[in-house]
């Protein structure tokens, strides 16, 4: 192109070469501008009144509703320090050492960075304040971009600030979603933020990350939810009272394409048959309370993993426990004999293909097939008659499974139950197959 | 002709003259002629800089006639009427200088200098000169009468800068022997919350005239300034615990403080230590003169004016601390908690009160509660047994007769509340309310409330901040509430005296009888003789009465009046701050 425009006459030449210089220069400007731009704009605010006192700078955040994290931000953070340290202001990091605090938020413009600062006195009265924008050609490639890992951290502290003062122990129920608010697949994309959601929370005074067989009454229960419309994901997390009642949430949105990382499925592969499966939990059906968890924290399994189950019923209760698989086949592993009601004493674990479990020798993933497979749990007060439940037993294998679908299952168990209403799990576990 | 007529005239007016002058007494008349220009020409000299000048004109004074040689009287008399004159010129010298001075002198001590200044053979007079010296002898025909008077009519000259250098003492300085640390560290620290600091610029005391060495006085100076140090300290122990004090007491312990003084001052220094010497007519005298400082530890000596019994108001008022979480949705923080009760359990502490801290009292509140009620103070699960333990503190709710509980262990309750707890416009404010109630004559009265606020930036992950504003707050509140408190008792204590001696109308509320037995009850307390029937609320099973004394008193009083009855009334309660005993609870 720039050879064509050799070719016209030499205005065109002289313009060309002005336009190809404006480009590259700010291009080479961007690097180092923006820093600039900041440092004058908080040595703005730092007027001489301010330079006897100690400041403490506040790290910088997103004043808008969404409350997103940008991680730039804490770069414009360490710039504003940097140059009021430059201007001989005296910066602590403890705000109760402070004399004064400097705040500084900023609002996404179309244009770019719309950045906000106030000097506040102890009480939080504002002496001061400045405004300044940072346009994008100046702010440094992906100044807007965020990973997972920025997402739960964003959601992590949101948890943080409305929790601030307590500590509350959680169990991370984990994230699951779709593209409709009933749709439960769960995938790497949640088992990633799983993990991220974990490692954030528990460097937070404010929650406390417990093990899902802790017996503690007064632990939390946190969900996540995602939803996909488009090219946008919007995550939700509700954190919860065992009674349900929601004591937080957060939430945020991002796009797929700028923060999933390239091969992260949001689907699990089996994600028509898994659909077939999704049901809601009724933790207190029957007034039974059943506390259920597997022996990989992550739910992830692989091939010749071995899978442990374990249940707690918090009252004496019949239980059944079956096992859905990637292909929808659904297998009873709890009782595995006719003979056994399912019966569980109050508060104590069951462990399902443990070593102790004198029924089922063991249960081993294979990688036959892959995807999301769940295990539901029912539990009644009173005994729930096998016959009415669609399960046969087959000769040699020590569980009796199921040719029909999930529905079946459920209108057996309300048979077996004598209820006319549909009966749901107290409790389910998904866990990913790869 | 003329000249023979005009002698022969003046022979015959002497003649005449001589002639009556024989006869009787004469005054003498001279006709003068006087120049204006001797009149304007002054002859005394002027007041200047240097000299003041006392003038003295006619100055009469009597000629002894026990001495009979008359020039010898007359000498004497003149001798006198000089002495006279010349207190007089230091008087009035004396006088100017003092009046100008920026230390004036008092009238006795000036009169005494003045005395002594005439007294002394001093260069204090430049000039003495009399202009006229006379007789008052009276002329008779041929002889002088003996004089009556001198008259004397002159000047002194006084050396102003010689008298007034004796007036005032002039002073020389020797500086002794002090380090140059020492010198150059005159900076004196400031008081802190525990150290007292008693400084003393330019204290000096006189060297005994008989005195080998300096050496004793300046021992027996710094002791002095160290006994006034812990008086001061004492002093500001005791106004910052506001108490009436015993001064006996007080100043025996501070006696004692001062023997044991190594025990409370914590660290001393002497900034600048000199000598003076003072060259005066009446010869040198010497003064050391100290500037310095003495830091006394008011925590120490707070506790030995309390032990010693020097100070004992507030410290009798058994303080206990009671604390309720109120923050809307969000559980208990026990670190929050426990800064909160500690920081405030610290203030009243600081301030004197008797604190009564809860594991002293705890094993007793177990006791009284049976196992299952107490099963959480066991638990492993840190919170469960945090939050049993908060429940077990606050007597008053825990305990079914909790208020009586509480005035087992205490005088002063101070109720501890945090209201909220949160961010809002990512500032992390906390808000608690402290109150004060004082169980005084049996029953519990609200003293003094109060209501503070504070906020930190909130910053993630964060709790220091959260503990530092907490920290702040507690405080903050406590100390506003102590004063309160403290200002409420000292007018209660004037209240009360008049209170007890005047008759106050209790309402006793009986609410488990029937209304046959509230009946029978009424007429029975209305024959009681220790107090008066006001009158009765049937409906409300309520019975008024005036009784002289505390409300204990009357309980006691009643229920043992009641005893032989066959009604059961129950156990009698006191309505907190009100003049009401409820009986119903068994």
């Amino acid at each position: 192109m720039k050879y064509m425009f050799l070719k016209f006459d030499n205005i065109t030449k002289i313009l060309v070469i002005t336009l190809l210089s404006v480009g590259l220069s700010a291009q080479t400007f961007a690097g180092v501008a923006w820093d600039k731009v900041v440092a004058n704009f908080a040595n703005e605010l730092v007027n001489t009144e301010v330079q006897e006192r100690r400041v403490f700078v506040r790290p910088v955040a997103d004043l808008s509703k969404d409350q997103v994290y940008l991680p730039f931000s804490d770069r414009i953070g360490s710039s504003v320090v940097s140059s009021l340290i430059s201007s001989g202001i005296q910066i602590t990091n403890n705000p109760a050492d402070a004399e004064l605090y400097l705040d500084i938020g900023f609002y996404q413009t179309p244009e770019g960075l719309s950045l906000h600062g106030s000097v506040l006195n102890q009480d939080g009265m504002e002496i001061i304040n400045n405004s300044a924008t940072l346009i994008s050609i100046v702010l440094p490639k992906n100044w807007n971009s965020r990973s997972l890992r920025d997402i739960s951290y964003e959601i992590a502290g949101k948890f943080d600030e409305q929790l601030a003062g307590q500590r509350v122990n959680t169990v991370i129920s984990g994230l699951t979603g779709g593209k409709s608010n009933s749709d439960e697949f769960i995938s790497d994309f949640t088992v990633a933020m799983n993990q991220y959601m974990v490692e954030d929370l528990n460097n937070l005074p404010s929650i406390v990350v417990k093990d899902k067989s802790d017996i503690n009454q007064q632990i939390y229960r946190l969900k996540g939810k995602f939803r996909v419309s488009g090219n946008k994901v919007n995550l939700n997390y509700k954190l919860s009272k065992s009674d349900g009642t929601v004591i937080a949430t957060a939430s945020t949105e991002f796009t797929m394409s700028a923060s999933i990382p390239q091969g992260m499925s949001m689907y699990p592969s089996n994600k028509n048959i898994a659909k077939n499966t999704f049901d809601n939990i009724n933790p207190n059906e029957g007034n039974i309370s059943v506390a259920a968890w597997v022996n990989h924290e992550s739910a992830v399994y692989r091939d010749g993993d071995r899978l442990e189950i374990s249940i707690r019923p918090d009252v004496d209760a019949y239980i059944r426990v079956f096992y859905v698989t990637v292909d929808g086949t659904i297998c009873q592993i709890k009782p595995i004999s006719e003979k056994d009601s399912g019966f569980l004493s109050a508060g104590t674990i069951h462990v399902i293909g443990g070593k102790a479990d004198n029924e089922l020798e063991e249960l081993i993933i294979t990688d036959e097939t892959i995807g999301q497979e769940t295990i539901k749990i029912f539990a009644s007060l009173t005994p729930i008659e096998e016959r009415f439940l669609p399960i046969k037993r087959v000769e040699g294998v020590d569980y009796a499974c199921t040719d029909d679908d999930y529905k079946s299952l459920k209108i057996g168990m309300a048979k077996a139950l004598q209820k006319r209403r549909n009966i749901h799990p107290v409790n389910e576990i998904k866990i990913l197959v790869k | 002709m003329n000249l023979t007529t005009s002698q022969l005239s003046k022979s015959i007016i002497l003649a005449i003259s001589l002639m009556l002058m024989a006869g009787c007494q004469a005054n003498k008349t001279t006709a003068i002629q006087l120049n204006e220009a001797t009149l304007l020409d002054k002859p005394f000299p002027q007041q200047n800089e240097k000299q003041f000048i006392y003038n003295f004109e006619d100055h009469k004074t009597a000629v002894s006639e026990d001495i009979e040689d008359e020039n010898e009287a007359v000498k004497k008399a003149a001798q006198k009427a000089v002495a006279e004159l010349k207190i007089k010129a230091l008087r009035q010298t004396a006088n100017e200088i003092n009046s100008i001075l920026v230390r004036p002198l008092s009238g006795k001590e000036l009169d005494l200098r003045i005395k002594k200044a005439a007294s002394i053979n001093a260069n204090f007079i430049d000039e003495f000169k009399l202009l006229e010296q006379e007789t008052d002898s009276t002329q008779m025909l041929f002889t002088t009468t003996r004089p009556k008077n001198v008259i004397l009519t002159g000047y002194f000259k006084i050396n102003r800068a010689a008298l007034k250098s004796f007036i005032v003492d002039t002073v020389k300085t020797v500086t002794t022997s002090v380090s140059e640390k020492d010198v150059l560290s005159v900076s004196v620290p400031t008081s802190t919350k525990n150290t007292f600091i008693a400084s003393f610029n330019n204290v000096t005391k006189r060297v005994p005239d008989d005195a080998v060495n300096h050496e004793a006085t300046r021992t027996k100076l710094v002791n002095e300034l160290k006994l006034k140090a812990i008086n001061e300290a004492a002093d500001e122990v005791n106004h910052a615990l506001s108490q009436p004090m015993d001064f006996d007491e007080f100043n025996r312990a501070i006696r004692k403080a001062n023997k044991n003084f190594s025990d409370y001052i914590s660290e001393w220094k002497l900034t600048n230590q000199v000598v003076d010497q003072k060259n005066t007519y009446l010869g040198t005298t010497e003064s050391i003169r100290l500037s310095g400082w003495f830091a006394v530890d008011k925590t120490k000596l707070r506790r030995a004016l309390v032990d010693g019994r020097a100070i004992t108001t507030v410290a009798k008022y058994r303080t206990y601390v009671e604390a309720f979480w109120n923050v809307e949705d969000k559980d208990v923080n026990p670190e929050v908690m426990n800064v909160v009760i500690g920081n405030i359990e610290d203030q009243f502490s600081q301030s004197g009160y008797e604190v009564v801290e809860f594991e002293r009292i705890k094993g007793d509140l177990v006791e009284l509660l049976n196992r299952d009620e107490v099963s959480g103070i066991y638990s492993s699960n840190e919170l469960e047994r945090f939050n049993a333990n908060l429940e077990l503190r606050n007597i008053d709710s825990k305990f079914e007769n909790g208020k009586r509980i509480l005035a087992e262990y205490a005088d002063l309750l101070i109720g501890v509340t945090i209201n909220s707890m949160e961010v809002s416009n990512r500032m992390m404010k906390v808000r608690l309310t402290v109150n004060a109630t004082l169980f005084e004559n049996g029953e519990w009265m609200k003293l003094a409330s109060t209501d503070h606020t504070g906020s930190i930036p909130y910053v993630r992950g964060d709790t220091e901040g959260l503990i530092a504003i907490a920290k702040r707050v507690a405080l903050s509140a406590a100390a506003d509430l102590e004063k309160k408190a403290r200002k409420q008792i000292s007018l209660r204590k004037t209240k009360e005296s008049i209170k007890l001696n005047e008759e106050r109308e209790f309402a006793l509320v009986f609410n488990t009888i029937d209304s046959n037995s509230f009946s029978a009850l009424r007429k029975t307390v209305k024959n009681g003789s220790d107090w008066v029937y006001k009158g009765a609320d049937p409906k409300n099973k309520i019975i008024r009465l005036g009784y002289r004394g505390q409300i204990d008193g009357l309980s006691d009083a009643i229920e043992d009046f009641l005893s032989g009855s066959s009604l059961k009334l129950g156990t009698p309660e006191f309505s907190s701050g009100r003049n009401r005993i409820i009986f119903g609870k068994e």
